[in-house]
């Protein structure tokens, strides 16, 4: 996949905006999710990781940090969550899957797919949120639903990597987006 | 040059800009967090949903019970202190029940504060804020076209709503982002009736704790 | 679309990781263990990971049980002979300390938190 990277004004410029819109689908997804009845509220699909996942061969590191960064403020302004733990908990979560998505992706390259990207980012950000409610609200209770948590989140994972490498080779507005950058 | 900004609605008639919504939420964050007695906590958290009640938003209520509930439950697992009930075989304590409720209280209470305080109308300053506004302007965009998904064709659909998105709101564009829009926040007219309420909030919240502070645990006698 | 080999690595790992975190939360012997304190028809239960003095009414007075280092003992008791002061200390489910003249029972729990049967006077 060939990439000139321009150092243009206008090109930069253009790449932001393209974060902004990606952070944009980020908090339509987890509107998204948000919307789906969940019998606990503790657990999250992660639908929400897919503009990231797709971003990950696409923006530079510090677009793409900027690019967790606006998914989780996004989501706290939208959801309203803000100030609450909810927000601590996301931004764990997400920078900590996002940090070791692009570890991953960096050192294997095309040898790995999206798939095996976005299970160690599930298993890290799920870990890391893991942690925090055991801080902040479970106590050593929280060891207790880490299996079923972690194994969740590893099998929906494994389908979101499956339907982000179909949505990278199919979509055209991304072709179109790989060919103006 | 002045940008207008969309008031939000605190209580019926009453509104105020996201901003002192936001400074409000700040403030009454302390004495919340910091306040010892699960009585007093739980009060305040009623109080903040009332608010969100008040101010139109949709009070998942429900919700908040199951996680509190859930919370609570998670602590007992760990048994700490006396003894109160063992149900099944599950020793109740008194120092796992009290660390949960106020574990439940501080997530859910934090929740509702946040929810009142936070409105999706916000704009942070700076050239971050600018970003961070275009993002909700896109979602904004998004969102009006949400109806065109289709889940039998999910990549398709999506992959088109994208393409039309964009077309719509000229992307990828080197502006400035629009100002927020209108179209999600109420007109109202600004006045000091909003900043009152909120300051009043502010005092009442911040005397109620120093008040905690004298009388500690008013409502369990020691 | 084709997973690769390190695709499936990937999900092993993540599956020894879960393993990991299940063998340590739900496996008995490796479970949290600890103490049950009775007296006056009351019962306390403490972790035994955690340091903590408490006083314990009897009615000859307060025995002060010791929790440090993961073990429990009896510090001070108001009984005559002071044999529980002289026990040595507890860690391991099924041992125990008692203070008859003050009835004062410690015993170390099984790690899941079930108890075999109540103790009563």
């Amino acid at each position: 996949m060939a990439r000139t990277l321009t150092s243009s004004p206008t090109s930069s410029a253009r790449r932001l905006d393209l974060v902004a819109l990606l952070g944009a689908v980020c908090m339509f997804l987890s509107a998204i999710e948000y919307m789906i009845p969940k019998p606990i509220p503790f657990l999250r699909v992660g639908i929400a990781n897919l503009p990231i996942l797709i971003s990950l061969d696409l923006l530079p590191v510090p677009l793409l940090l900027l690019l967790v960064v606006l998914k989780v403020l996004g989501q706290g302004i939208v959801g309203g969550s803000l100030f609450s733990y909810v927000f601590l908990f996301s931004a764990a979560g997400s920078f900590s899957s996002a940090l070791a998505m692009l570890f991953v992706r960096r050192i294997f390259g095309g040898r790995i797919t999206l798939v095996g990207v976005g299970v160690i980012g599930a298993l890290c950000g799920n870990a890391a949120q893991i942690l925090l409610a055991r801080v902040l609200i479970f106590g050593e209770g929280a060891w207790l639903i880490a299996p079923p948590f972690l194994a969740l989140g590893t099998i929906t994972a494994v389908l979101l990597g499956i339907f982000a490498e179909r949505f990278a080779k199919r979509s055209r507005w991304l072709a179109g987006i790989r060919g103006s950058l | 040059m002045i940008r207008e900004r969309p008031l939000s609605p605190v209580i019926p008639g009453v509104y105020a800009s996201p901003h002192a919504l936001f400074i409000c939420g700040a403030l009454l964050f302390p004495p919340f967090l910091l306040q010892q007695d699960v009585v007093v906590r739980a009060g305040l958290i009623l109080g903040f949903m009332l608010l969100n009640a008040l101010s139109g938003k949709r009070v998942r209520f429900f919700q908040f019970v199951v996680v509190a509930v859930g919370i609570v439950m998670f602590n007992l697992l760990i048994p700490t202190g006396k003894v109160l009930a063992t149900p099944l075989g599950l020793p109740l304590t008194e120092g796992a029940l009290k660390s949960g409720l106020m574990k439940a209280t501080a997530m859910t209470g934090l929740l509702a504060l946040s929810q009142f305080s936070i409105r999706p109308s916000l704009r942070l300053p700076g050239r971050f804020g600018g970003l961070v506004g275009r993002s909700l302007f896109y979602f904004e965009a998004i969102m009006n076209e949400r109806s065109t998904v289709d889940r039998k064709d999910i990549i398709g659909s999506i992959d088109t709503l994208l393409l039309s998105v964009g077309k719509a709101t000229g992307f990828p564009s080197t502006n400035s982002p629009p100002t927020g829009s209108a179209s999600t926040a109420a007109q109202g007219k600004p006045g000091l009736a909003g900043p009152a309420v909120l300051v009043l909030l502010v005092a009442g919240n911040w005397g109620l704790f120093a008040f905690t502070l004298v009388h500690p645990h008013p409502f369990w006698g020691g | 679309m084709k997973l690769k080999a390190l695709d499936f690595l990937a999900i092993l790992l993540s599956l020894l990781v879960i393993g990991a975190f299940s063998i340590s939360a739900y496996a008995g012997k490796d479970a949290p263990q600890d103490v049950a304190i009775e007296a006056s028809g009351v019962r306390w239960i403490y972790p035994l990971n955690v340091d903590r003095q408490e006083r314990v009414p009897g009615p000859l007075g307060d025995t002060v049980v010791i929790i440090k280092g993961g073990r429990a003992f009896v510090d001070d008791s108001p009984c005559p002979d002071k044999l529980c002061v002289h026990m040595p200390a507890i860690s391991r489910p099924g041992q125990w300390i008692a203070c008859l003249p003050n009835r004062v029972f410690v015993r170390v729990r099984g790690g899941s938190g079930q108890d075999v049967d109540e103790l009563s006077y």
